[in-house]
């Protein structure tokens, strides 16, 4: 058992991390930076989940006819939907009224007068997929019209002339790779802020621990990886628990305004990957930070200090981000193999996750690799860390720390 | 069993070419008040920090209780940094808590350590306090209460009366004198030698990383040469400079300061004294703990 304390001061090392990893949540949480931007980025994704779907729900062009055009508004649906317009459409039986709503812009066309006098009243000119939309409608009408004399059936007509032009799918690329690439660059760029973000706090942690000197008390009852490894697992925490409401944000201003199903099937793949590789890329970078900052003393220092592990984190940013987007829809072997690098993979394999199907080995071959990665690094970040965090003064170097 | 309780067994520590601790070693035993004094760099510092195992020695080692120390004993000593250690945004009470359960003590036993001892330094009222809002004499109180919230069976606190009000001085003195009562081996430094002076059991003189003399006050003071003040009606101490092995420091009216070498007997300079008229004064200059500090140190420096 983990967690067995017993009088004569025994502390596993499960208990030792969770100790200090529960002290970095419960004093962050309580900390009023922490709640303020918690809360402030809720209403961004909130603001502009709602803001963009308000927006959408503007392109809906409210349609109404009078009694005598009636039968018109069943050909402007038909129309409309084939041409992937949204439109409302609305009856209505006073005319004069319903001029006076489309001045007021509350309907945006109105049809009016039996077959033969048809007359479309707008104010201003209509959007230009509304305006084909009616005409069309109109054309499909007075075709229709004309050939009535003649034998062939006017709902023959119709069908033929609404019926869309034959199509062959050729499968992904198009709109759905934008989509696709738009969404999994959201997702790339917020783990990278994110990285950086609660990397540089894990590295700020170790240096108060150093100036105030609460280290030297800490580490006459810990070891110092406990105390590196706690840090990074409580700060992680607290991310985490920022990034998940940040999500139910959006989530719930989606389920809120009845949009959840728009959200493509393909987020939810991507969200596990996504999440993963924050794990995975968090722990690499936050031991690095750690270790960069029980080189320094000072507050001051630490943004010198963090430089060169964060440079580790932009370069395969900047590199897989630029060769992701060149060609998105055929990635390419380049970018194929760099993923599987472990620096590299918690920035390129969300992306290719998003952009298209990875084979199952590369997801374990990238995971391995950076998990192997990883242990050498809290090795020598944990070395970094215990000869370097008592020693006060100037800036440690590294190659002095790890001997 | 007889042996000491934590003993300091020839540690070194070598920082480049400087030595910071040279074959360091001394004994506590149960019970005992051991005051650590020696200038700035003496090496107080790094050895209560190999104690702690904040430190790794180039040498040597700590036992307590005849075992060599490690992680799970070290948790057994209740530590007091030189250059304070607190979270600064952290309140006084979560603070004690925290480092109580970092010890390996249950979470109710913590609460109850921490606000009991907060309530025994007097800052009762200002436990749900950050430490940055405390007064530096009261950041000091935390800072102890910090060393004895896990109730520890060793006390290594380094230079804890440094920046105390006289009352806080009486309180710490109070504290360390009962724990020491209650069978706890107290180790502290101070620059504060008449402090160390009464409240000490034994003395450690160090100097430039090694222990240059250490013993009962009383058993210092016997390394050293004796001196008596002698008064009488005239101030004429010719009689004096007679006799074998003694020396004559100084004359303040009828005041003489003398030394008696080894052999020397006291008794008998008195009987001199007493040949050459009325004698009006006549004593042994006890010199306190500074000033054996000072001879103990001036003699290393010789040396």
């Amino acid at each position: 058992m983990t967690t067995t304390r017993t009088r004569n001061g025994r502390l596993g090392n499960a208990t030792a991390v969770l100790l200090v990893a529960r002290r970095e949540v419960s004093t962050r949480l309580r900390s009023k930076s922490y709640v303020l931007s918690t809360l402030a980025l809720v209403l961004v994704v909130t603001g502009m989940t709602v803001g963009t779907l308000t927006l959408q729900d503007e392109r809906s062009h409210v349609v109404a006819a009078t009694d005598e055009a009636e039968g018109y508004l069943e050909a402007v649906r038909t129309a409309a939907q084939a041409a992937g317009t949204d439109v409302t459409t609305r009856e209505v039986s006073s005319p004069s009224e319903a001029e006076e709503r489309v001045r007021d812009g509350e309907i945006d066309a109105l049809l009016t007068g039996g077959p033969a006098e048809r007359e479309v009243v707008v104010a201003g000119e209509p959007a230009p997929d509304l305006r084909a939309l009616l005409d069309g409608a109109v054309r499909q009408e007075r075709l229709a019209a004309e050939l009535a004399p003649t034998d062939t059936d006017p709902e023959t007509v119709r069908e033929v002339l609404s019926a869309p032009a034959p199509t062959r799918d050729l499968g992904s690329g198009g709109s759905e790779v934008n989509e696709r690439l738009v969404l999994s660059l959201i997702a790339v760029g917020m783990l990278y802020v994110f990285l950086v973000i609660f990397g540089i706090h894990v590295a700020q942690g170790v240096v108060e621990e150093k100036s105030t000197r609460m280290v030297e008390l800490l580490l006459s009852t810990i070891r110092p990886w406990q105390l590196m490894i706690g840090k990074v697992v409580g700060i992680g925490a607290v991310g985490m628990l920022q990034f998940a409401a940040i999500v139910v944000a959006a989530l719930a201003s989606l389920a809120a305004t009845d949009r959840l199903g728009d959200v493509p099937d393909t987020t939810t793949s991507v969200a596990v990957t996504a999440l993963l590789w924050f794990v995975l890329g968090y722990l690499l970078f936050a031991t690095l930070l750690a270790a960069s900052g029980a080189l320094v003393s000072r507050q001051e220092d630490v943004q010198s200090a963090v430089q060169p592990a964060l440079a580790l984190l932009a370069v395969p940013f900047v590199v897989g981000v630029t060769l992701a987007t060149r060609s998105p829809h055929n990635p390419g072997t380049t970018v194929e193999l760099l993923s599987l690098v472990p620096l590299f993979s918690p920035v390129l394999m969300p992306l290719r996750a998003a952009l298209g199907e990875v084979p199952a080995w590369q997801h374990l071959v990238s995971v391995g690799l950076t998990l192997a990665l990883l242990v050498v690094c809290v090795a020598l970040a944990a070395r970094v860390y215990s000869n370097a965090v008592l020693r006060v003064g100037g800036r440690v170097r590294v190659w002095e720390a790890l001997r | 069993m007889n042996a000491a309780a934590l003993e300091v067994d020839g540690i070194s520590k070598r920082y480049g070419d400087t030595w910071a601790l040279r074959d360091m070693t001394f004994q506590l035993d149960e019970g005992e008040l051991f005051g650590f004094v020696g200038g700035n760099g003496a090496g107080k510092t790094t050895a209560m920090r190999i104690i702690l195992g904040v430190l790794a020695a180039d040498a040597g080692e700590v036992r307590w209780r005849g075992e060599r120390v490690g992680l799970e004993t070290r948790r057994r000593v209740g530590y007091m940094p030189e250059e304070r250690g607190l979270y600064p945004k952290m309140r006084a009470y979560d603070q004690l808590v925290y480092l109580a359960e970092l010890h390996g003590i249950g979470k109710r036993a913590a609460r109850a350590a921490a606000g009991g001892w907060l309530e025994r330094l007097g800052l009762g009222g200002r436990r749900d306090d950050e430490i940055d809002q405390l007064s530096l004499g009261n950041q000091q109180r935390v800072q102890l209460a910090a060393a004895l919230v896990h109730d520890p069976e060793v006390l290594v606190l380094d230079e804890p009366f440094s920046g105390l009000d006289p009352v806080a001085v009486d309180i710490m003195s109070e504290v360390l004198r009962d724990k020491a009562a209650s069978g706890v081996p107290v180790l502290f430094s101070s620059h504060q030698l008449d402090l160390v002076e009464r409240l000490c059991d034994r003395v450690g003189i160090v100097r430039a990383g090694g222990m240059l003399a250490c013993g009962t006050v009383g058993e210092l003071r016997s390394d050293t040469v004796r001196r008596f003040v002698v008064g009488l009606d005239s101030g004429d101490p010719g009689w004096a400079r007679q006799l074998e092995g003694v020396t004559v420091l100084s004359v303040e009216g009828g005041r003489v300061h003398l030394e008696l070498a080894e052999g020397a007997d006291d008794q008998e300079v008195l009987a001199t004294a007493m040949r050459h008229g009325p004698v009006r004064e006549f004593s042994p200059i006890r010199p306190g703990l500074a000033e054996l500090y000072r001879t103990a140190v001036s003699e290393g420096e010789a040396a």
